[in-house]
């Protein structure tokens, strides 16, 4: 049982190159179980390469990511992918609803993934769409919704399996400033509940305040916050 | 200028071009080709058709006197064996002035053949040996291609000597060849019959351009929109995106010129029927050619500005989601009742009867029917997905994807539903009507005499001879054709010994002195005074009167409805006949085919005075009538093939498409974990989904239009389940196919790039 | 308080005298505002008299004397000590920030660290700002979102002079 403070996910060494770029040179972190952690840095410093292997999305050229006793970077995708479905979040910047489906059957479709029947996933999520005070919107569809949202919608989805980890990429980056807002609270508080970590990519400090901890990528290196004396 | 090279250097890309852009290129160069493949060839066949008809007017022989021209003495008739008939023309010169037919450089002297280029070939392959038999003469020279009207032409000139021909009634003096050639002449009703089809073939093939030029939309208008912002007007914007489908225009066109080229070179193998072509005669004429190399890039390019005249005019339009445009439905209900009110109009006709008016109605009511359905085609797709929900994710991707928008595709598959149905429908009618067709059968005395020689009494005496004088034939049994006449009444009849009487109908029992009567349906027998005729191409002859005897034996016809009557030479009482044509019923052992070609071998001398054939000819009809039926179902499911090709394409690309558009919510879907299978499987269901409900109404709407056109010419109808099967079947695989071929690009577009917001 | 730490750590390059000391400030920090020669020997003064620093030697010649001040021990452990504790997060913290930089820069110090450190202080500034916000009413709202702002401002700062350091670097020396 992970309690509180306990390492939950640990990558060391990573390394990731695309083409000649090199995204992650040697970069290491570990999220806590229950911690929102925020990875700073600038455009093409890496932090979403670094999301994107923490995450099991993408398998980095050399290093380790230890979730729960196992390496990531060793697993097939197949079995990456079960664990996304189950013990993973995602929210991104933009364009990750299905615009043809319904807000209601976007949060439900991770549920009837993993088996469950219409009617269940469907009750649940719209559980999780009040929740987030957005449950009047349950029919339309995503283009039919403001952006914000939309976002809280992609929220509700990322929570509604019970992930150990969220993982958010820029979530309020196309949002204004209170949108953006009520978007970073109603996730850290619906994490919090959940006992879900947050492995939050942004490069804004006032989205960044809502982590308890930070981490800094530069040239694809993590750097943290002790002095290197 | 300058806004056409810029439009030119975008389509290109600058020098490295995206995936997309570049499959966007291929796919309108393909179709554009395809395109051009296809008109080229019928552009061709125009001018086929008239170099054939003008080669027709040349070599007419024209008989008016000329002055100071010997003429040419000639005398046509018709060689045959099997399937293949020999138009031969008997020639002699009365002097050295005489016309010489177009092809030949002499005139065949007696005793010479010059044939054909097409006969020449048949001549020099296996099994030419019964029509060789069949040909007087021996081979000395060609004709070439000026003295052939079309290269599937089996055409000879036999020299004989002049007396030959004089002795004919019906020889001909010809003084010249060649008649003013005055056009084709294309009637209108041909026209009626031909545009319909290219029409139907062509309409896939343009849905599949258009929608190869309005790939990449999206990305297409945001450039655009870009470049308005930046101050180029509303024309120059246009000449910009024109150029740009221009590239991929041009590409096909010649692509399409180079494959017709090729094709050219091979298309005497390919063509089926045993049709012929001249190579130098397959080419299309000029203007056509102008108008295929204006019109067909032309439709590329007008459609791709016509997909973007919105951003043209304002670039500032969001690409959101609006409400689907409302479509707009009464004139698809009309074109659909207008054709049912046509094929219903044709009810009122009793079964089996009808003119042309029903026929017209029929073919009115099924082209518009056919249309109309294609025209319903989108809406049903929409009204039948709307009430699905439920099922399997995968299930529920593609339904909900669908309901947004599933006008594009059902357009594709209308194009397709046109054709299938018109498939269908005529292959049923003519499996069905080759079918159920009333049996022809012969007489069973024609067993006993397998090959029989027709000709003239005054060459019967030397017939009998020679015929009766080839390895095999055992007996000569003369049957002379007569016609009698009693008042105005006029009929024919046959005199011949009872075992020729027995290959004329089925009489029963013969003794010499007998007469029959082969008596049609509600027919009854002459009796009292007729006057005898002989019978000859000059004419009808008067003979002497006869008396119809008393005991006259009725019998069934084996076929045809006859009326004839067949008199032994007993009953005749010792009147001599008029001369007249006579049939000379040979009996014999060994194959009938080998006997009847060496009986023709033995009476060539006669040239067109007899002529040698099986007794049996009914077994060639029904071989031919079963090759053209298989040869005609073969053509069509080529078509089908091609059309159903095309339409696959179009879908393929349509995929291809949608998947790239949404490129974000499957990236991210596949992050949260969703696996590529349920991703794969909603692509499978979304391209079916349409595809099945298209190749259903044109099953239906096949067979549906079968009953009506069955019903008036009376048969039953016969459904080609092997047909259906392997068109179901086939729209099975090509839907698995174009999902399968999506699926690379799905793999990509799951990848990492499409993740990086960055 | 700065300016006593600035003219310390100018002088950690080597001794100077007090009009040297003037004109080097002003060189670097006095832009708007020169420093008046007041200051500077009065703040000479005080830190003499705290062991900061002491004089070098005394050159005599036209004028009034010239004294040449060098640092201390004590005065090169205090600029350390100075340069390494971050400042109390507050609005119009630059002057002091852009100081230190500048001044890490020129004794040969990892600049880097200096606004690694600020940036850790100030988030977690905002991060009790932010707390404080989502538990209050609407007035400690507006008046955290007001200082939140500003700390954004602040960092934003921070993170652009971290990517300049290079450029910094050279101008500096």
């Amino acid at each position: 049982m992970t309690g509180p403070g306990t390492p939950l996910l640990v990558g060391t060494g990573l390394h990731k190159s695309f083409g000649p770029t090199r995204a992650l040179d040697g970069a290491a972190l570990s999220v806590s179980a229950g911690e929102v952690l925020a990875i700073m840095g600038s455009s093409g410093s890496g932090k979403s390469t670094l999301l994107h292997c923490l995450a099991g999305i993408v398998r980095p050229d050399a290093g380790s990511i230890g979730y729960r006793g196992a390496d990531l970077v060793g697993m097939a995708d197949k079995e990456r992918s079960a664990l996304r479905r189950t013990d993973f979040g995602f929210v991104f910047q933009f364009g990750q609803l299905v615009p043809e489906l319904s807000c209601l059957e976007n949060v439900a479709l991770p549920l009837r993934l993993t088996g469950a029947r219409r009617k269940q996933a469907e009750a649940k999520a719209t559980e999780w769409l009040a929740r987030l005070e957005v449950d009047g919107l349950a029919k339309r569809r995503p283009g039919d919704v403001s952006g914000g949202q939309a976002q809280r919608v992609a929220v509700a989805r990322a929570l509604v399996t019970g992930p150990k980890v969220v993982f958010a990429d820029e979530p309020t980056g196309a949002l204004d400033s209170l949108n953006g807002e009520k978007v970073m609270q109603m996730l850290t508080q619906a994490a919090r509940e959940t006992h879900a970590a947050v492995v939050l990519v942004t490069h804004e400090p006032r989205v960044a305040a809502y982590s308890d901890r930070e981490v800094v990528v530069r040239d694809g290196r993590t750097v943290d916050r002790e002095l290197v004396a | 200028m300058r806004d056409l090279a810029l439009g030119l250097r975008l389509a290109v890309g600058g020098g490295r071009m995206s995936g997309a852009a570049l499959l966007r290129l291929a796919m309108t160069a393909f179709g554009i080709a395809l395109a051009v493949a296809v008109l080229l060839p019928a552009a061709a066949v125009q001018h086929l058709v008239g170099a054939q008809a003008e080669r027709k007017a040349a070599i007419a022989q024209v008989t008016q006197p000329r002055a100071g021209v010997a003429p040419l003495l000639v005398h046509n008739w018709y060689a045959s064996a099997g399937d293949d008939f020999v138009r031969v023309a008997a020639v002699a010169a009365t002097g050295a002035n005489s016309p010489v037919p177009p092809g030949l450089s002499r005139l065949p002297a007696p005793g010479e053949l010059a044939v054909s280029p097409e006969l020449a070939a048949k001549l020099a392959g296996p099994d030419s040996g019964s029509l060789k038999a069949q040909l007087p003469g021996r081979v000395v020279d060609r004709i070439s291609r000026e003295g052939v009207s079309g290269a599937g032409d089996l055409t000879a000139y036999y020299g004989v000597p002049a007396a030959q021909i004089e002795a004919e009634a019906d020889g001909r003096k010809v003084y010249a060849f060649g008649l003013p050639y005055t056009g084709l002449g294309l009637s209108a009703a041909m026209l009626a019959v031909i545009a319909p089809i290219a029409a139907v073939l062509l309409l896939p093939l343009l849905i599949f351009v258009t929608t190869a030029s309005r790939m990449g939309a999206a990305q297409r208008e945001r450039r655009l929109a870009a470049l308005r912002l930046i101050g180029l007007d509303a024309r120059q914007v246009k000449r910009v995106a024109a150029a740009e489908s221009l590239v991929g225009a041009v590409i096909g066109l010649v692509a399409g010129i180079g494959f017709f080229a090729v094709l050219r070179t091979f298309v005497a193998d390919i063509l089926p029927f045993g049709l012929r072509v001249f190579p130098e005669d397959f080419v299309p004429s000029w203007p056509l050619v102008g108008v295929i190399v204006l019109l067909v890039p032309g439709l590329a390019v007008g459609s791709a500005l016509f997909g973007l005249r919105r951003t043209i005019v304002e670039p500032l339009g969001v690409v959101r989601q609006g409400k689907p445009v409302r479509r707009r439905m009464w004139w698809r209900w009309a074109l659909t009742t207008i054709g049912v009110l046509f094929l219903a109009a044709t009810l009122a006709f009793d079964r089996g009867e009808g003119d042309t008016a029903a026929g017209l109605a029929l073919a009115a009511g099924s082209v518009f029917l056919l249309v109309g359905v294609a025209a319903l085609l989108p809406w049903l797709v929409e009204r039948l997905v709307g009430r699905l929900h439920g099922g399997p994710p995968s299930w529920q991707l593609a339904i909900r994807r669908l309901q947004l928008d599933s006008g594009t595709a059902s357009r594709v598959v209308s194009g397709l539903v046109v054709v299938l149905a018109g498939t269908i429908l005529t292959q049923g009618v003519i499996t069905s009507l080759s079918a159920g067709g009333r049996q022809w059968r012969l007489p069973d005395g024609v067993a006993a005499v397998p090959v029989q020689v027709t000709t003239t009494a005054a060459h019967e005496a030397e017939v009998m001879a020679l015929a009766g004088s080839v390895a095999g034939v055992t007996a000569t049994h003369p049957a002379r054709t007569i016609g009698f006449r009693s008042g105005p009444e006029r009929n024919f009849g046959v005199v011949g010994d009872c075992v020729a009487l027995k290959a004329e109908a089925n009489i029963g029992d013969c003794a010499d002195g007998d007469t029959f009567y082969v008596a049609p349906p509600g027919g009854t027998a002459p009796t009292g005074k007729v006057r005898l005729q002989g019978l000859s191409p000059a004419g009808a002859v008067d003979g002497p009167e006869w008396t119809v005897p008393r005991d006259l034996e009725v019998v069934r016809p084996a076929g045809t409805p006859d009326g004839r009557l067949l008199i032994t030479p007993g009953a005749l009482g010792g009147l001599t006949l008029p001369d007249s044509s006579v049939r000379v019923y040979l009996a014999g052992t060994g194959d009938p085919q080998a006997l009847t070609d060496s009986v023709a071998r033995a009476v060539q001398p006669l040239a067109w005075n007899a002529r040698a054939d099986k007794s049996d000819y009914f077994g060639d009809f029904d071989a031919r009538d079963k090759q053209l039926v298989e040869s005609f179902r073969s053509v069509l499911i080529t078509a089908l093939l091609f059309v159903l090709a095309v339409a696959a394409m179009s879908l393929l690309m349509l995929s291809i498409e949608q998947i790239s558009e949404r490129r974000r919510p499957l990236a991210a879907l596949s992050a949260a974990g969703v696996p590529i299978g349920v991703l794969a499987r909603g692509a499978l269901w979304q391209t079916a989904i349409p595809v099945v409900i298209g190749v259903v109404l044109a099953v239906a709407a096949g067979l549906g239009l079968t009953a009506p056109i069955l019903r008036l010419a009376d048969r039953t109808m016969i459904v080609d389940v092997p047909v259906l099967l392997t068109l179901a079947g086939t729209t099975v695989v090509a839907v698995l196919l174009v999902t399968a071929l999506t699926m690379p690009l799905l793999r990509q577009v799951t990848r990492l790039d499409t993740l990086r917001s960055e | 308080m700065t300016i006593s730490h600035t003219l310390l750590a100018l002088l950690e390059s080597g001794p100077r005298h007090g009009y040297d000391l003037k004109r080097a400030y002003d060189e670097q920090f006095g832009q708007d505002r020169p420093l008046a020669y007041g200051q500077v020997y009065s703040t000479l003064s005080r830190l003499l008299r705290n062991g900061m620093v002491k004089v070098a030697g005394v050159e005599s010649g036209e004028g009034p004397e010239r004294k040449r001040y060098t640092i201390t021990d004590a005065g090169v452990t205090d600029v350390e000590t100075w340069l390494r504790t971050p400042e109390n997060p507050q609005p119009y913290l630059q002057n002091t920030l852009y100081t230190k930089v500048v001044l890490a820069l020129l004794s040969g110090r990892s600049a880097a660290d200096v606004l690694n450190v600020q940036r850790g202080e100030h988030l977690d500034a905002m991060r009790a700002l932010t707390k404080r916000k989502n538990g209050g009413d609407l007035a400690d709202q507006l008046i955290c979102d007001h200082a939140l702002f500003h700390l954004e401002a602040d960092l934003r700062w921070l993170e652009l002079t971290a990517a300049r350091l290079g450029e910094l670097e050279k101008a500096v020396r």
